[in-house]
């Protein structure tokens, strides 16, 4: 490499010079000189992905990345085609095989058909069943004793109110259940004293009796009172 | 330039064909060098083979023969080179080493053979960035006035006056420094 340029390099700058106006300036054309001389290097060792670009064969790294992309997803096709030869070789070769995938088969579509029927009716029946469950829970609820005479309870509670309306709203009253029980006689006061005697709530049927042997008794004695001291 | 690209290299470059991509290569890539550590570039292998694998698969739709390829080329490394300044603005400054600072000095041998070499770079980092520009891709980069006026999306008129302008300030530096080539 020499810093000082000869021949047509020569000829250049000092064409350049004479474009300038500044041409016979010895000391500018050898800084021009040094300056061409930069270019003058041997080319740099190409790094690995220029040295792949200047391989023989390779266009293109992109190409290169592509196709072993498509390489991949040949050789899952292939994969995915030869298990389903060997799986139909297999198949094709041995009875048992063939009999227990269709044993499975069946075992797998037959209950699937059955499974979604009995979720819905579960959840078609669920209303109608849930009374009834709760209908029997209801009964053997209010005590682990009654759990037995739950059954003769409404036989037996009706004869003894009198009442063979509801069965079903007695049965919890028997019970003794403290929730249920003032629902029940909140709509009859009248069977309720029969309650308090078979269950341990006898201040619930007492509030419902006392309004009305009260109210009767007001417009009753009143009038009685009234007429009397009149 | 000390090697000419032959036509049936710039044939089967233009082609996509990889012999003439290597022939490429090894006659633009002194220049792209020497453009770049004209310009002070850090690392200006790096930065010459970023161009190269950025050019080589494109020279397909090149136009315009020698003068085309070498334009396009050279754009290509004046954007890295945009690119490059642009990144060292915004990453932290890195403070050379200045072996004058040292107290163990000596003189190098390869400043000794190459004296003038390292003197023009640091001559040439005086002039204004545009003038600078010009003189290298003129001179350096060996491209024409019209050529330059591509890269740099100027009017020829406009890169003449940069040229001329570039031309007295760099002798008058040159005359400052007392410059004396090896």
């Amino acid at each position: 490499m020499s810093a000082t340029p000869t021949g047509p390099e020569n000829r250049e700058i000092q064409a350049l010079l004479r474009d300038a106006g500044l041409d016979g300036d010895a000391d500018l054309a050898a800084a021009l000189g040094g300056m061409r001389a930069l270019a003058l290097d041997t080319p740099p060792a190409p790094r690995a992905d220029l040295a792949a670009l200047l391989a023989p064969g390779v266009s293109s790294l992109d190409a290169r990345r592509n196709r072993q992309r498509r390489m991949g997803a040949v050789i899952g096709a292939v994969v995915v085609g030869t298990m389903g030869l060997g799986a139909g070789a297999v198949a094709a070769s041995s009875e048992d095989f063939r009999r227990s995938v269709g044993h499975t088969v069946e075992k797998i579509f037959t209950p699937a058909p059955q499974a979604p029927v009995t979720g819905t009716d579960t959840a078609s029946t669920s209303p109608s069943n849930v009374p009834a469950m709760t209908a029997v829970p209801a009964v053997p609820s209010g005590g682990t004793a009654p759990a037995t005479p739950a059954p003769d309870s409404p036989t037996a509670v009706p004869t003894a109110p009198s009442t063979s309306a509801d069965p079903v709203r007695r049965a919890p009253a028997p019970g003794g259940k403290p929730d249920k029980a003032p629902a029940a006689p909140a709509v009859r006061p009248s069977p309720l004293p029969s309650v308090p005697a078979v269950g341990k709530a006898p201040e619930l049927p007492v509030k419902p009796s006392a309004p009305p042997s009260v109210l009767p008794t007001l417009p009753g004695s009143a009038p009685d009172q009234g007429r009397d001291k009149s | 330039m000390a090697a000419q690209l032959s036509d049936d290299e710039l044939s089967a470059a233009l082609a996509g064909d990889p012999s003439g991509f290597s022939a490429v290569y090894s006659t633009v890539s002194p220049a792209v060098l020497g453009y770049f550590r004209a310009r002070g570039v850090d690392d200006p292998e790096a930065l010459t083979q970023d161009v190269f694998v950025d050019v080589l698969p494109k020279l397909q739709g090149i136009k315009g023969g020698h003068t085309g390829l070498r334009t396009f080329i050279f754009s290509i490394a004046h954007a890295r080179l945009v690119d490059y300044r642009r990144r060292s603005s915004r990453a932290p400054q890195l403070s050379e080493y200045d072996p004058l600072q040292d107290e163990r000095y000596s003189n190098s041998a390869e400043d000794d053979v190459l004296g003038s070499l390292g003197g023009i770079s640091a001559t040439l980092s005086m002039l204004n960035d545009e003038q600078r520009e010009v003189l290298i891709l003129r001179i350096v980069a060996d491209l024409s006035v019209e050529q330059v006026a591509r890269i740099m999306n100027k009017t020829p008129g406009a890169i003449k006056q940069l040229q001329r302008r570039g031309l007295i300030a760099l002798r008058e530096l040159v005359k400052e420094k007392d410059y004396t080539p090896s």
